[in-house]
């Protein structure tokens, strides 16, 4: 069975270690908050200028000058700082933050990632994007295997606009777990429980490297 | 028009997408540092933001540390209008929470800096510990007449309390 977006979340919230400044991004990125481990303590920075995002408010307790970069409104949690957004991206690009996950349209196998524009269509800007992707320590792609209309989005080259190169480091999609190698290839790490590799070769259009016994993804841990 | 993110607003993606309004998007923390870059007085800078992207198309690229960066030039602009939650008679300003975001650096990188508040006071009321926009930043002060807060997300929690 593929993985449902909430159980991609689960499994990158996996990633996650103590002590982490964490940058997410807009969609299956933002639920990843949702199953971090009781056991760790994560900071997670929004571009907009806060580090330390707390849960959504409850209702009644919500404030229009306390959002997130997706424009939700959020609270604050212990130990929350609020900054301009030249301080917040001086985090971004010195390397401050540990590790960024978001979304995309497209992966290809050396890493660039596109997801910011679809040319005469969808141009709502970058907005941080490329700021993340250009100098993130450690950046991990959470996304559907294909797109809506059944194309792979793990391509040999990306077809869209780049939001950056060489960049990506894993890729956490509905049907498996994939690294980017050194060499340029998608290697894969685990399959979604009851996906078949053939089915990750068939929906795969960029090289993949397949090991001896791949195993299925423990969402239970 | 410069901008980062025009995101959900749709007549602005109409006019655009048509040609009737031209659009520089440029990544957020590019904005950022050009407009600080403006308001301190340094005219260009090197950031690895939009390498390899058509962002970096036709600008100078530079290796540091083997690393590729961009080099991008500091925005200013005639007038700045900025929105502070408290200000005071100097012009020294305090936002609130996330409200702060562009502000600070707007304010630094305009010749005309207009500032709206919400709460307008005599000069020595704020504390000079907690401003975060110097009056020397601010040329004009008012205090608003109406602020009606849009949420464009409203987002709630569906357990616990906070």
């Amino acid at each position: 069975m593929a993985l449902t977006k909430s159980q991609i979340a689960i499994r990158i919230a996996q990633e996650l270690k103590d002590g982490y400044y964490v940058n997410l991004g807009i969609g299956i990125p933002t639920l990843v908050a949702n199953y971090v481990s009781s056991n760790i303590s994560i900071e997670f920075h929004s571009e907009n200028g806060i580090l330390g995002v707390g849960p959504y408010p409850i209702k009644g307790k919500e404030d229009a000058d306390l959002i997130n970069a997706g424009k939700e409104t959020i609270t604050f949690s212990k130990g929350s700082v609020i900054f301009d957004s030249s301080t917040s991206f001086n985090m971004i690009r010195g390397n401050h933050v540990d590790l960024t996950i978001l979304g995309a349209m497209e992966v290809s196998q050396n890493g660039d990632i596109a997801n910011w524009k679809i040319p005469g269509k969808m141009v709502k800007g970058m907005g941080g994007a490329m700021d993340l992707v250009a100098s993130s320590k450690n950046i991990i792609v959470a996304m559907m295997h294909k797109s809506k209309s059944g194309k792979s989005k793990l391509l040999k080259k990306c077809s869209l606009p780049l939001t950056g190169v060489n960049c990506v480091k894993k890729i956490v999609t509905d049907l498996g777990v994939f690294n980017i190698t050194i060499d340029g290839k998608f290697k894969l790490i685990e399959r979604a429980p009851n996906v078949s590799i053939s089915e990750i070769v068939k929906f795969t259009e960029g090289e993949l490297i397949i090991d001896n016994n791949i195993p299925e993804m423990d969402l239970n841990s | 028009m410069i901008s980062s993110y025009v995101g959900e607003n749709s007549e602005f993606e109409k006019q655009m997408l048509n040609g009737d309004l031209d659009v520089d998007l440029i990544p957020q923390g590019n904005l950022a540092e050009r407009c600080r870059a403006g308001g301190a007085g340094i005219p260009a800078f090197f950031s690895p933001s939009g390498y390899g992207t058509e962002v970096a198309k036709g600008k100078e690229i530079r290796v540091f540390n083997g690393k590729n960066y961009i080099l991008e030039t500091a925005l200013n602009a005639d007038f700045s209008f900025v929105k502070a939650w408290k200000g005071d008679e100097s012009g020294n300003l305090i936002y609130k929470h996330t409200a702060r975001n562009f502000n600070p650096m707007m304010a630094m990188a305009g010749k005309i800096t207009v500032a709206e508040v919400e709460i307008l006071l005599p000069a020595g009321s704020l504390d000079p510990n907690q401003i975060h926009t110097p009056g020397i930043f601010v040329q004009r002060i008012f205090k608003g007449k109406k602020f009606e807060k849009r949420i464009e997300k409203l987002t709630f929690t569906k357990y616990g309390s906070n």
